[in-house]
């Protein structure tokens, strides 16, 4: 079993732009542990992720919009900022983000602190949540 | 006495004698018969021989046997933290096993473990008894991420890293579309990083692994096995 922290935020609708604008203004960065890695426009599906690249966080939002302009799942790496934890972000169906927080998360890690960072600012920028669902694995 | 019954009585004598080496033959027999193996608690394969009593390499030699405990958490039993390709307890026979004249029966068991008892196993259960089983280290970190078991290479080749699902894994999987997405998104980066590593990535299940993501696994060019 993975030591992963899996997250599904069940929103009525919220764009990638709008989500992610809100994450970024509340502590989260697009990096990884090395550059970055997201899903370029090229990837065959939610798997072929492009870990680890030189790619500039301009280029890879760029990548993450055109996705979701032709109806593809954007999907990014996102660390916090002064924590240097995070995992992997994608949306999917426009109303769906689900995260796998699998960098730099522990056995004995707070599993509110996903509420608290994630959860939380989505709310209080107005997108609301059906269902916010946190486990581990 | 007649030459006649000094005859018998030295025949008589004789296959006495005889019996006798035979018992005592038929006991050293049983003193090396091959151990038997059975689950702890905690999900992991504790092997014992039978009627043996387990011992430190530092403690007499016991006449006949000795064990390989692979659990760490029971007491005093000497713990195995070294397997061979085969998972057998290579570092157990070099300095826990004492073994007189047994060692074909300690590899009997050891061989027998493989495969045998990951049936039922959860989470770390089943993480620690791959790693024990193939010969791994559990909890290996790369690129950030931990990797539940990572298996040395061999003849030039890179390690390989398994990713473990256990229990009802695979109806989350399947059972919603952001359960199949999550688990498609996490088993694409961890390939990628292995492979950066050098490394080839294999999704290990104790549990039957859905058709659907069988198919997906295969498209995918990601090697899978139930173990």
């Amino acid at each position: 079993m993975s030591r992963d922290v899996s997250i599904s935020a069940f929103t009525s609708s919220a764009s990638f732009s709008k989500v992610l604008g809100v994450l970024l203004e509340t502590g989260w960065q697009v990096r990884d542990v090395a550059g970055t890695s997201y899903l370029p426009l090229s990837a065959v599906d939610v798997s072929d992720w492009k870990m680890f690249s030189a790619d500039s966080v301009d280029l890879v939002l760029e990548e993450c919009r055109r996705r979701e302009s032709v109806g593809l799942q954007p999907g990014l790496v996102l660390l916090r900022k002064n924590d240097d934890w995070g995992g992997q972000f994608l949306w999917l169906d426009g109303r769906v983000l689900v995260a796998t927080l699998n960098v730099n998360v522990s056995d004995d890690w707070d599993l509110g602190r996903a509420a608290s960072d994630i959860g939380r600012p989505l709310e209080e920028a107005g997108i609301a949540l059906e269902r916010f669902v946190v486990e581990r694995g | 006495m007649t030459a006649g019954r000094r005859l018998v009585l030295a025949i008589g004598v004789l296959v006495a004698a005889l019996v006798c080496l035979a018992a005592q033959a038929g006991a050293a027999d049983r003193s090396i018969s091959p151990p038997s193996y059975q689950e702890t608690r905690l999900g992991r394969a504790e092997l014992r021989p039978t009627g043996a009593k387990v011992k430190h390499a530092s403690e007499a030699p016991t006449r006949a046997g000795g064990s390989c405990d692979r659990n760490e958490s029971m007491g005093a039993a000497p713990r195995c933290s070294a397997t061979d390709a085969h998972g057998e307890c290579s570092e157990a026979l070099n300095s826990t096993y004492q073994p007189a004249t047994s060692r074909t029966a300690l590899r009997f068991v050891a061989t027998n473990s493989v495969g045998a008892s990951s049936k039922g196993l959860v989470g770390a259960g089943y993480e620690e008894f791959l790693g024990t089983n193939l010969g791994g280290r559990t909890n290996v970190s790369y690129g950030g991420r931990q990797f539940e078991v990572e298996l040395p290479g061999t003849n030039g080749m890179g390690s390989t890293l398994i990713e473990a699902k256990s229990g009802n894994y695979w109806n989350d999987v399947v059972s919603t579309p952001q359960g199949l997405a999550k688990f498609q998104h996490d088993i694409g980066s961890r390939t990628a990083i292995a492979r950066s590593q050098g490394s080839s990535f294999v999704v290990y299940s104790n549990t039957p692994i859905p058709a659907s993501v069988q198919a997906w696994l295969t498209s995918r060019g990601s090697p899978f096995k139930v173990l």
